[in-house]
């Protein structure tokens, strides 16, 4: 039986935007890649936060909404929206989190992701790792929401996105 | 405990923190004097916040997956009992003044009250959307919840199913830290990167400070003239001046570090780093990390008995 406390005064502000959730288990993402390019040339590539679609495989178009927010539109169908949240020219390091979810685009509920180019013997290496919940975030997802769905989708859209960035600036 | 008193002046520094890690399933306990892990301890599944009883040598994991806390003896490490509260339980923190612990309840929307001597739920009580952090004013009777997903910290009475106040916060409030040398609340705004400061007397919103990206976990030091913060997306760990509110210092941690503690001398800060597995080693003084030891897989909560 819940109490109910007394809510008046209760000022407030809903936004509609996707639950984070912090009671699953947060799953990873940690793939790399080496690219012979050298990592002025990548990170420019990668840097280009509105071009996600001349690289990646699975990216079908990319619409800018505003300056740092991006609405990826996948091949599999669905659009999902990230937001920009720092890009580094120093360390060349691009850091984005999932803003607007669509779980059947997706199965996640939630990632931040960073891709760091860092020059390696054969040119520039690029990592791409981030932190993400699964799309149900209650304690019985079915298997099409789990955590097992989650790391999966998370893990081929990293690995199919560094090759893409691989072939492309290897051409 | 009598045999040791004669021995507390050379270990006055050495301190015990206990260690969850999430998906390694695993308690480590860390030894501040001869930094290493000196106990792992096999858990249930899904370990994330933990809270200690010293008044009966015990040590509280919360589960929310499983829905369910597990009791843990702090010098057997073995298991004492599970509580199965049901929803997803997740913080915790200890009433001293009382046989009582309030947990937040992720998925339920509430606080429950645990009886840390009979070890039974006793109570729910219903705040906000999605309660992420909690602290407790024991001298105060208050008890503080960040709504994660109503943006605001809600006050309740430690003693009574009673709502002091509704705070606003920045966006999705998520770790709470209590000064009590002067009523002030720290918390942690993980969506617009801010960190809401709070006055408990009055519950006004007194500052929004900007910590770093993504700010995580957050706690004072014992004296009350600093608090900490460290800032997910921008593996740091920074302290604020909690008399001027300024930025004092930035100090570099692993990737994604989750939460923090203070030694009780204040010479150290320790963070666990989620997505590096492990813990860093501060030297405030010199104000940079220096040394790190690894942890089981997904690292989240430091706790200490004081």
């Amino acid at each position: 039986m819940i109490k109910q406390l007394s809510l008046a005064g209760l000022g407030l502000v809903l936004i509609n935007s996707s639950v984070w959730a912090h009671g699953p288990t947060p799953q990873r993402v940690d793939e790399h890649i080496v690219i012979d390019a050298e990592v002025a040339t990548v990170w420019q590539q990668v840097n280009a936060f509105d071009q996600l679609d001349k690289w990646h495989p699975a990216v079908e178009s990319i619409t800018m909404q505003d300056e740092t927010t991006r609405i990826v539109k996948l091949k599999s169908g669905g659009e999902i929206t990230e937001s920009l949240d720092e890009s580094d020219p120093e360390r060349h390091y691009l850091g984005y989190r999932l803003l607007t979810e669509n779980i059947e685009a997706m199965p996640v509920s939630f990632y931040t992701i960073g891709i760091e180019v860092e020059p390696s013997d054969n040119g520039s290496k690029v990592s791409w790792s981030g932190r993400f919940y699964r799309a149900d975030t209650g304690n019985f997802p079915p298997e099409n929401l789990n955590d097992e769905a989650a790391v999966k989708a998370m893990t081929d859209y990293a690995k199919s996105g560094l090759e893409g960035l691989k072939s492309t600036l290897e051409k | 405990m009598v045999v040791c008193i004669g021995l507390l002046p050379a270990l006055a520094s050495a301190e015990n923190f206990y260690i969850t890690s999430q998906a390694g399933n695993q308690l480590s306990v860390f030894d501040s004097d001869t930094t290493k892990i000196k106990n792992a301890v096999e858990l249930s599944s899904g370990p994330v916040m933990s809270a200690i009883d010293s008044q009966n040598n015990a040590i509280y994991l919360s589960h929310p997956e499983q829905g369910k806390l597990s009791v843990i003896d702090m010098t057997t490490f073995e298991l004492i009992t599970e509580i199965k509260t049901g929803g997803q339980p997740f913080s915790m923190v200890m009433d001293s003044q009382k046989p009582q612990m309030f947990v937040t309840d992720w998925s339920r929307n509430a606080v429950l009250v645990i009886n840390t001597n009979s070890r039974q739920l006793v109570d729910l009580l219903a705040v906000g959307e999605s309660p992420a952090g909690i602290a407790i004013d024991t001298a105060g009777r208050k008890v503080f919840v960040a709504n994660r997903e109503s943006n605001s910290v809600m006050v309740l009475s430690a003693d009574t199913p009673d709502l002091f106040a509704t705070i606003e916060t920045g966006e999705r409030p998520y770790a709470i830290a209590f000064n009590s040398h002067n009523n002030q609340l720290y918390v942690t705004c993980v969506q617009d990167n801010t960190l809401t400061v709070i006055d408990t007397n009055t519950y006004q919103k007194v500052a929004s400070l900007n910590p770093g990206r993504a700010p995580y976990g957050v706690t004072v030091s014992d004296d009350g003239k600093q608090f900490y913060v460290v800032n997910q997306n921008d593996n740091s760990l920074v302290e604020f001046d909690a008399a001027n509110l300024q930025l004092n210092k930035t100090i570099r941690t692993d990737k994604m570090p989750e939460s923090v503690i203070i030694s009780s001398d204040q010479k150290h800060a320790y963070v666990t780093n989620w997505f590096s597995n492990s813990l860093s080693i501060i030297d405030l003084q010199k104000s940079k990390q220096t040394d790190t030891i690894a942890l089981k897989d997904g690292p989240r909560s430091i706790s200490v008995a004081r």
